[in-house]
């Protein structure tokens, strides 16, 4: 067992079935467990905490129902507040993208497609990133959906593009025009309403340039 | 240099002197209005100027020949208020002539605690009744990192307080039903990124009022907006990964407030900072601050760039005198 990442919100660790649980099982597995907080008083953290992690495996339960793939979920474990999920082995998208920038634009195309899936059922991932996205034998696997919500509404739709697109800007940046594109491509093949959703995203933009109109006395 | 700074975007009317080192007087008069009152507000302000502005020369030792610059709240801020201040700097400025420099209320909040307390880069909350936002210095920038997405705690702390019937001013009596409470009442907790409100939260808590205890309710209610608060100011601290956390604004003065806040910050090894009580709240001496720095660092204005900006967010303001 080690602690694969520690941040403000969880402790990751990996573990074999056996060190969890004392049983084999055919994959290891990934335990994301929610940091309590000595500053909230414990009734309300518990509360949050617990709330928190059963949302997150909802979203990955259902994500998996509108045909992403996700890691499946093995345990929601309330004492521990943690979810329990398979350990994906596999490359991060961001370092396949940065190591063949060139021939990767057909996996960008396919991202696009499983946000697009995502959106067409109701569901905004929250935290897209690069990062947040595991290639295993040719299949992108999407993890991380701690920030994520259930919302048919354009607006969060619209801003979960933009936070790729920015990401996209930090991260690929000498790529950024062509994976943008390629991405959008494959959205508007599995998202209905992906034509009123790219709009939003220059309504968000020109809001990020917000300029105030000159006051008068 | 000696500046004198003018503060009035709501219901504080004041004036603070400073020079290149430290603050050499700071006084207020407050509108004692319940409830939020522009014009009310205003015609106290224009009542109060003079005798304010007279007190804090006075303070200071001072007479109007020895100021250098006139510096003053431009925004953001309620209209009727914003003018009285900014005619009463425009009229100190020409009587005397000396330069002006209109500056954003909410950075002021910032650079006084980072003048007093010698902070380099620091993530400022700022918490007060019409703002609650986290700020921190990026690209030139102050970037409001999370803010709420419709009124500060402040006003729900009054709102609360007068749907009740705590007796105006509340602060006092809020701290103190806050540490008598002992039951937590769920409260809806509002947080999304980094950004919250607290509407939601505040209708709950006054229904709750009618069939618990009001400590209860009190406390339930300071603690979840406290918890949010606190929430996404330890995001952005972690975002910008900075460790120093300055606090501003009037509600910096809550104990629990404080508290949580310095729980926070020793969890991450980090530092809060809370600067006096009078810089905390809405005051002028952090607006001559603000108005000396910039000028030193180049801020010229002509008479005509002087007009009031109620919208201003802080995001806006170039800062030229930070690298
Ligand atoms: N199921 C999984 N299989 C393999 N690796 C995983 C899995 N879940 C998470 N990880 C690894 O752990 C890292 C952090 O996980 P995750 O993003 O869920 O946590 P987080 O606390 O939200 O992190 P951050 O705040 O850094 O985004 C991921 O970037 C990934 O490398």
């Amino acid at each position: 067992m080690w602690l694969i990442n520690q941040g403000a919100e969880a402790k990751l660790y990996h573990m074999t079935g056996q060190e969890y649980c004392g049983v084999s099982l055919p994959y290891d597995l990934v335990v994301k467990e929610r940091v309590r907080k000595r500053y909230r008083i414990p009734p309300l953290d518990s509360r949050i905490v617990l709330s928190r992690t059963i949302h997150e495996a909802r979203l990955l339960h259902e994500a998996k129902r509108a045909g992403v793939h996700t890691p499946t979920l093995f345990f929601i474990d309330t004492t521990r507040h943690a979810i329990v999920m398979e350990h994906i082995e596999g490359t991060r998208v961001k370092e396949r993208l940065l190591d063949a920038p060139r021939t990767s634009l057909d996996l960008v195309v396919r991202i696009g497609a499983d946000v697009g899936r995502l959106h067409a059922h109701g569901i905004v991932h929250g935290d897209l990133t690069t990062s947040n996205l595991i290639l295993r034998d040719g299949d992108v696997v999407f993890i991380d959906f701690g920030l994520g919500e259930f919302s048919p509404d354009v607006e969060p739709q619209a801003v979960d593009l933009h936070l790729f697109k920015q990401a996209l800007m930090s991260t690929h940046y000498e790529m950024t025009n062509s994976y943008w594109e390629r991405f959008l491509e494959g959205y508007k093949t599995t998202m209905p309403a992906s034509d009123e959703i790219i709009e939003r995203i220059a309504d968000i933009e020109q809001r990020g340039r917000y300029v105030e109109r000159g006051e008068q006395q | 240099m000696i500046t004198l700074g003018i503060e009035s975007t709501a219901h504080t009317f004041g004036v603070g002197i400073c020079d290149d080192d430290a603050i050499l007087s700071n006084v207020t008069d407050t509108y004692r209005g319940e409830g939020i009152h522009p014009r009310k507000a205003a015609d106290h302000h224009a009542d109060v100027a003079g005798d304010v502005t007279r007190r804090a020369l006075e303070h200071a030792g001072l007479c109007a020949s020895d100021i250098d610059l006139v510096s003053f709240s431009q925004g953001p801020g309620l209209g009727p208020c914003l003018r009285v201040g900014a005619t009463a700097a425009r009229a100190l400025s020409l009587r005397n002539n000396v330069p002006i420099v209109g500056v954003n209320h909410c950075i002021a909040h910032i650079e006084v605690g980072r003048f007093l307390l010698g902070i380099d880069d620091p993530v400022t909350l700022y918490v007060s009744g019409g703002n609650t936002q986290i700020l921190a210095y990026a690209g030139g920038r102050y970037r409001v990192f999370g803010e709420t997405l419709d009124i500060g705690i402040g006003n729900m702390q009054d709102t609360f307080a007068r749907a009740v019937g705590i007796e105006f001013p509340c602060g006092k009596r809020i701290d103190e039903l806050v540490s008598a409470g002992t039951t937590y009442l769920d409260i809806p907790y509002t947080i999304k990124g980094m950004d919250f409100s607290f509407t939601g939260m505040l209708s709950e808590a006054i229904k709750h009022a009618r069939t618990h205890p009001l400590e209860d309710v009190t406390y339930s209610l300071m603690e979840t907006a406290f918890s949010i608060v606190v929430e996404a100011t330890e995001r952005a601290m972690s975002h910008t990964q900075k460790r120093d956390l300055l606090l501003a604004g009037g509600n910096a003065a809550s104990p629990r407030l404080r508290e949580m806040c310095t729980i926070m910050a020793h969890d991450r090894d980090g530092e809060v900072h809370i600067p006096p009580f009078a810089v905390c709240r809405d005051n002028g001496a952090m607006i001559a601050v603000e108005g000396m720095v910039e000028y030193a660092a180049g801020r010229r204005m002509a008479l005509h760039e002087t007009t009031i900006r109620q919208k201003w967010r802080s995001d806006e303001v170039d800062v030229i005198w930070r690298d």
